[in-house]
This record gives C-alpha cells, sequence and structure tokens, in this order.
C-alpha cells in the first residue's frame, strides 16, 4: 500500500481514528499492530510472513542473549543469531525469486537490537511493544532504521490526542508528498529515458541525467522519509530524521552524515566503530580499513550486484582520500577563503556524489563506464534533446520547486518552519495550506507508482 | 480533547472543500470528454487530446468497420481524405492521429493496434515532419496522452492529468468564461476552445475542413488576414535528425508493419518558410522503410509548394498538397 494512494488514503482515516477514539495504550498498541498487519500483508502473504518470523526470532533471541550474558554460550549465541539473520537477508536478496519489502531495514533494526544486548542493554519484555518497533507501518518501507533504545520507551507511554503534534505531523506529510510528487516524480520519467538504456541516449542528455538524479533520488527518499516522520508524528511517536540537507556539504564524508542518516549512524556505530576498534594497532591504515569495510557494507546493503558494492567502494575511497589529505585541504580553505572554499567544495561533493550515485542507478557496471566515456564527449544540436520528455512548462515548474525545496529547507535549519506558522494569524497559515495543496494538485506527476528506496 | 478532535477533523474537511468543488464540476462537464463514453465526439466544446478521441472511435466502430488501414502522424493529416487514400490502397482507412505526434507517440499506438485481437494492419500511411523524428518517447501532457489500455498506466493516474489540465489558469479561465458567458474569444480562446463547430467525421474520423469554406469565400484576404505567409524565403536545411534513439524507434515500427504484411508509406510535407529535411535523415527513412515507401516535399525538388497558397495555416498544408503526395507516393512501385 503505496504512502501516496488512495487505499492508503482511507487505511490512515480509519487508523487514525479508531487511534484516537480510546486513549488507551493497550488498545492503541493492539491496533497499530494490526494495522501494520494489514499494510504489510496487503503486498504480499509472504512479506508479513518473513517480517513476523524474523521479529518473533529477534525477540527470543535477545532474551536468550541477555539470560546468558555472564555465560559460556553468549559469544555463540551472539553470533549465530547474527548469522541467521544475515543470512535470511542475503539468501532473501540473492536466492529469493521474491525479496520482501523492507527487509535490509527491519533486519538492520534486529540486528542493532541484539548488538545492543550483547553490549550488555536490557530486552524488551513486551512481545508486543517488540512487533511494533520492528513492524511499525510507518516506517516498515523504507525506515527510517530505528533503535531499540530510541523507540521502545516511546511505546511504553500512551498517546493521547495532541493537536500541534498531529497537525505539526500532517504538515511534514504534506511537504513530503511536495517533494515526491512536485519533484522527484515530475523528473523521474526523463531520468529513466536516459538510465534505463544508456546506449540510446547522447552524452548531453547522459550529463544532464548525471546532474539531475542527485535531486530526484533525494526528494524521492526524503520526501518519503518526511512522509514517514510526519505519520508517526500524528500517531505521537518522534520517528529518527534521515537527511540534513546533505547538499550542503563539504565533503564526502559529510555528505555521509547528512545522507541516510539512519543508515550512515547505524554502520558507524556498529561497523566502522568496533572494526576500527578491532584494528587501531594498525593507525591510519586502520582507519582505512574500517572505512572501506563500512561503505562496501552500504553499497551491499543497497542491492545485490556489482554496481552496489562499487557505489559504496567509490564513497569509501573518496573518504579515505580527503581523510589522508585533510591538512591540505585545510591550508587551501585558509588560503582561499570560504567565500571560495565553500561553494567549491560544496560542487565538488555534489558531482562526485553525482557520478557516484550512477553506480546505484544504472543496471550494470559496463554501462556506467560507458557513461564515464561518454560524459564530457557531447555537442548540442539544438537543445531539444535537453527537453527529456519535458515541456518548458514542466522544467520551470520543476525548477522552481527544487529552488523552493532548498530555500525552505535554509530556513528550517535557523527556524523550526511548521512551529513558525502555528505563531501566524489563521488567514496567513491557510492560505499557506492552500498553496501548498495547489501546487500539490497542479504540478504533482500522480503516474509514478513507488518510492525508490522501496526496493532495498 | 474531543473538541479539538472535532476541531482537527473539520479543518481536514474544509481545507479540500474548494479542490472538491472543482473535482465535482470537471466530473459533470468532462470537457474533454475522457469521463465517459460518448456516442458523438466531433463537435467538442474544448481542444481534444485527438489521439484519446481517434482511439475510442477506433474502438467504437471496429467491429462494423473492419478497419485495416491507418492514415497516423501529425496534425497535417488533416489534408489527407480517406476517400481519396483508399483509392490507392483498396483498404478501409481510419485517421489515427495525435496533436503534434512525434514517432514515440505513434509505436506506442502501432504496439496497442497490434495487440488488437484480430486486428489486421494492411496499409500505414505515416504524416510526419522533422518534429516528429525528434520525439522518440511517448510525449508528456494531456494532449498527447493515450488512454490507460493502449499505455498501460492507471486509470486514475490518466484521470488526474486531465484533471490537473483542466485546473491549470491557462485552460481553467477561458473555460469559465465560455460557460458563463457564452461568447467565444479569439485572443484568449484560441486553441482551447472549439470554435468551429462538427471537425471531424464520425467513422472515418476525416477532418472536416472549414478552411476551404473561408478561403473560397475570402479569397486571397484568407492569407492577407493571417500574419505568416511571406512571397518568399531562403531555403534552409535542417542539420540530420534521425540518430541512434529515433532508428531505434523507426524499426520497431517497421516490425509491427512487417509482422502484419503492411504497406508503410512515409509522407514529409512541405513547410512554408522552405525548411528541409536533411538529405542524410531521408537516406536513413529509406534504409529502414524501402526506397519507394518514403517522399519528401520539404526538398527542393518540390519547392512550388511552399507556396503560402498552398496551406491553411503555417503549420497545415492543403488537401491538394496531400492528393499529390499519395499520387507521388503511390505510383512509385
Amino acid at each position: 500500500m503505496e504512502f501516496l494512494s488512495i487505499p492508503f488514503a482511507v487505511f490512515i482515516l480509519v487508523v487514525f481514528a479508531l487511534y484516537y477514539a480510546r486513549a488507551n495504550r493497550r488498545w492503541q498498541h493492539f491496533l497499530l499492530f494490526a494495522a501494520s498487519l494489514v499494510f504489510i500483508g496487503y503486498y504480499h502473504i509472504v512479506y508479513l510472513a518473513y517480517a513476523i518470523g524474523i521479529a518473533l526470532f529477534t525477540f527470543e533471541a535477545g532474551k536468550l542473549l541477555h539470560k546468558n550474558i555472564e555465560s559460556k554460550w553468549r559469544a555463540w549465541i551472539f553470533t549465530t543469531s547474527i548469522v541467521i539473520l544475515v543470512g535470511i537477508w542475503l539468501t532473501a536478496r540473492y536466492a529469493s525469486p521474491l525479496f520482501p519489502l523492507g527487509i535490509s531495514f527491519y533486519t538492520f533494526q534486529a540486528l542493532s537490537y541484539l548488538i545492543e544486548i550483547n553490549w550488555e542493554e536490557e530486552p524488551e519484555d513486551d512481545l508486543m511493544d517488540f512487533m511494533l518497533y520492528m513492524l511499525l507501518f510507518m516506517k516498515f518501507l523504507s525506515g527510517p532504521i530505528e533503535r531499540a533504545y530510541d523507540m521502545l520507551p516511546q511505546l511504553k507511554e500512551k498517546h493521547s490526542f495532541d493537536y500541534d503534534n498531529v497537525t505539526a505531523g500532517l504538515k511534514l506529510v504534506a511537504w513530503g508528498a511536495f517533494m515526491k510528487l512536485v519533484i522527484a516524480d515530475r523528473i523521474a520519467p526523463s531520468m529513466n529515458m536516459v538510465l534505463d538504456d544508456v546506449h540510446l541516449a547522447t552524452s548531453a542528455q547522459m550529463l544532464q541525467a548525471t546532474l539531475l538524479y542527485p535531486i530526484q533520488l533525494y526528494a524521492d527518499f526524503a520526501g518519503y522519509t518526511n512522509m514517514a516522520l510526519g505519520l508517526g508524528a500524528m500517531f505521537g511517536f518522534r520517528l529518527s530524521p534521515n537527511f540534513d540537507r546533505p547538499f550542503i556539504s563539504l565533503s564526502t564524508g559529510e555528505l555521509w552524515r547528512r545522507w541516510h542518516q539512519s543508515l550512515s549512524f547505524w554502520c558507524r556505530d556498529y561497523i566502522f566503530t568496533p572494526v576500527s576498534a578491532e584494528v587501531r594497532r594498525w593507525k591510519k591504515w586502520g582507519i582505512y580499513f574500517a572505512l572501506l569495510v563500512t561503505f562496501v557494507t552500504i553499497g551491499v546493503w543497497h542491492g545485490a550486484g556489482w554496481t552496489f558494492a562499487l557505489y559504496g567502494l567509490f564513497q569509501g575511497l573518496v573518504i579515505i582520500y580527503e581523510t589522508a589529505t585533510k591538512t591540505g585541504h585545510e591550508r587551501f580553505r585558509a588560503k582561499v577563503g570560504d567565500r571560495i572554499y565553500r561553494p567549491l567544495m560544496m560542487i565538488r561533493t555534489y558531482l562526485l556524489f553525482a557520478v557516484s550515485l550512477l553506480f546505484f542507478r544504472v543496471s550494470n557496471v559496463s554501462d556506467v563506464l560507458y557513461v564515464y566515456q561518454h560524459l564530457l564527449n557531447f555537442n548540442i544540436n539544438d537543445g531539444k534533446e535537453l527537453r527529456l520528455g519535458l515541456n518548458d512548462n514542466q522544467w520551470i515548474a520543476f525548477g522552481i520547486a527544487v529552488v523552493v525545496m532548498f530555500v525552505m529547507e535554509f530556513i528550517n535549519s535557523h527556524k523550526d518552519i511548521i512551529k513558525w506558522t502555528t505563531t501566524k494569524k489563521a488567514y496567513i497559515r491557510w492560505t499557506l495550506y492552500f498553496v501548498l495543496v495547489m501546487l500539490i494538485f497542479f504540478y504533482g506527476n500522480f503516474g509514478v507508482e513507488n518510492f525508490i528506496y522501496i526496493q532495498f | 480533547m474531543k473538541h479539538k478532535i472535532f476541531i482537527f477533523y473539520l479543518k481536514c474537511v474544509l481545507i479540500p472543500l474548494p479542490f472538491i468543488a472543482l473535482l465535482i464540476f470537471y466530473i459533470m462537464s468532462d470537457p474533454f470528454m475522457v469521463i465517459r463514453k460518448y456516442s458523438d465526439y466531433d463537435a467538442p466544446e474544448v481542444a481534444q487530446s485527438e489521439g484519446v478521441i481517434s482511439w475510442n472511435k477506433y474502438k467504437a466502430n471496429e467491429k462494423s468497420m473492419h478497419f485495416d488501414s491507418f492514415l497516423m502522424g501529425t496534425s497535417c493529416t488533416k489534408a489527407f481524405h480517406i476517400n481519396e487514400w483508399s483509392k490507392y490502397t483498396g483498404g478501409k482507412g481510419f485517421r489515427m492521429f495525435s496533436n503534434n505526434e512525434g514517432a514515440g507517440d505513434l509505436l506506442l499506438k502501432m504496439q496497442a493496434l497490434d495487440s488488437e485481437k484480430g486486428q489486421k494492419i494492411k496499409n500505414v500511411l505515416i504524416v510526419a515532419d522533422k518534429q516528429f523524428f525528434e520525439e522518440n518517447h511517448p510525449q508528456p501532457g494531456i494532449m498527447h496522452s493515450m488512454p490507460p489500455e493502449v499505455t498501460g498506466q492507471s486509470e486514475i493516474t490518466y484521470q488526474m492529468d486531465y484533471f490537473q489540465g483542466f485546473c491549470t489558469p491557462m485552460f481553467l479561465i477561458p473555460y469559465l468564461r465560455y460557460r458563463i458567458f457564452h461568447e467565444y474569444d479569439d485572443k484568449t480562446m484560441n486553441g482551447i476552445i472549439n470554435n468551429d463547430g462538427r471537425i471531424r467525421n464520425s467513422i472515418t474520423n476525416d477532418a472536416v475542413l472549414c478552411q476551404d469554406a473561408a478561403i473560397k469565400k475570402s479569397g486571397e484576404k484568407y492569407w492577407k488576414n493571417q500574419s505568416w505567409p511571406k512571397e518568399h524565403y531562403t531555403a534552409f536545411t535542417y542539420a540530420p535528425t534521425i540518430k541512434t534513439e529515433s532508428i531505434s524507434c523507426l524499426m520497431q515500427i517497421r516490425s509491427i508493419c512487417q509482422r502484419h504484411g503492411a504497406n508503410v508509406k512515409i509522407a514529409i510535407g512541405p513547410t512554408f518558410n522552405a525548411k528541409q529535411m536533411n538529405p542524410k535523415d531521408i537516406v536513413t527513412l529509406k534504409k529502414i522503410f524501402g526506397d519507394k515507401n518514403v517522399v519528401n516535399f520539404s526538398d527542393n525538388f518540390h519547392s512550388k509548394f511552399r507556396n503560402y497558397h498552398y496551406f491553411y495555416d503555417k503549420a497545415h498544408y492543403r488537401d491538394v498538397v496531400a492528393n499529390a503526395i499519395m499520387k507521388e507516393l503511390y505510383a512509385q512501385k
């Protein structure tokens, strides 16, 4: 059930109405659990079976691990549990004809839960609360990847109707829909036209698609995340943010602290930190090794092919380079000043990310290399090839929407826009709401079916 | 808390109310004639998506008429009469065209025809120009759209596109003015409101050429009242247009036609401003479709047809030109 679909709209209306009909924790949890089962099962019953199976396994494994935390069996139980979870995930990704939606996200939640217990955190006693932690429908499809110690305490609270939270959540959902429909989905057919079969595209088209794809990906995934966070807020939950204005990053290292944060922080805490601790005697080479392992894992997390591994490797190598040349960069920055350094580094980081994303998007390595060979080898005949299936009005609408998105994020970094709207007079607030809904209605492309990260 | 929930629900209903009202008005008026099926599509209120209308009319009449010959391409197909064309083909012709059709749009239609159970394709005449070969993917926008059974998109997405088109100020304001005051204003409504009454034949989808009557009535004034006609233009040859992507698209069209044993002809019409397709493109077209199946009236050999008297407007040549094109095309054996 896609977030942007009529069945989901009906679903959320019913669940929302019933949720606040009784401000009773047990009732609310039962309702959310039932709703999550319906949401997951709506796609395919096998997805539901996987999700319930992994959740139940993790719950029991956590209890068993905690019970044996002082015993000689601790390492064996922990290692076996991790191997089983990773094995199921890898089997589903590489060997199963049906790749269960959301499995990458909830498997990593399960892994983090068991790792925390191994680090002597307390396991969850309440099965219902744990199942909700794993399967809550708002974050099931594409995250955020929540940590148990963030989410489980929230499940212990009763959630009464909070007008401010609910309306803030609804505004965030609308904003996410704007990003998805007006920006990401508007440009998606054009990107598909080029990147689905690069041999039919001209060099100018390849360059255009390479430069625009990060924006599509960001608007799609951040749009989804905003909708997930907004829905969470509407039901009284604070889900973790996933993005923090990644395109202002001055380095690839910084970009990964701002992009898909729930995944990158997970990998930092559960892969990079332990690995770098293990190899600390290798000094800087240990850091580089840990970075490579972390980012190849991030790449492989995204998909089964070599392209994803290379995508991760690309990131890791660039960050290693940045780490190794940090002093040189600081000297350069001191020499040219921030006025030149910052925009230069932002553009450089964006361009590196854009060319690396070709491994993420294009179907095989040889096609990526084909694009690299032809990227700068172009002459434009009459500019019509750059339309990529959109007319002038659509390009203008897209361009303005992208500018609006970045301006809003800039303002939001200094002042909470959603809170700010509550301080304004009713006619200003309602004008803003109408304008946003109108923009979605009039300029949204309702023809693109899925969010990009649903495939992971 | 109950009071706050009530206020919240009330606001959730109030915010979409204007959009709901607009949606109800749109559904009731159905100006593009895409929500409901009609027995007569040919005297519409507004400019329609010709691709959709052509397909709906084809579907409505195919069982009784058994069409096997398709006149496809740009709106320049208006100059071609099915009866005249049938003299050369002997087939049951139907004009299936689109606004500013591109090769990508045409391929989509060919694939849909190919999928129709029992549909024979004996003759195809593609009326094209340079822009036709630049568009190798189905074009966006409602004026280029095709029904979900052709494109495979969902009905909701299809209808949503039209509702969005309806809501754009460029359409909605003139339409509302026309509906309220029932007066046509050429400056603001041209291309949006149909002021020509009946514009197509109900069975073959032939164009009803009201311009011929206007020419007969006004004579030379018909062209003097328009800004575009000039006595002389300097000839200009476009750079080659047909490249890898276009060739792939055209090969797919050819493949469908070959499967049906169809006789395919390509007609490139003249231009009023002496701009001609690149000879390399014509060579490519002849390689794909056959030497005797392509004529190019935009070239210098056919320069007499550049005279503005051969045009209704700067985008459309007259039926005498179409007749000359067909005569030359089908004379080549």
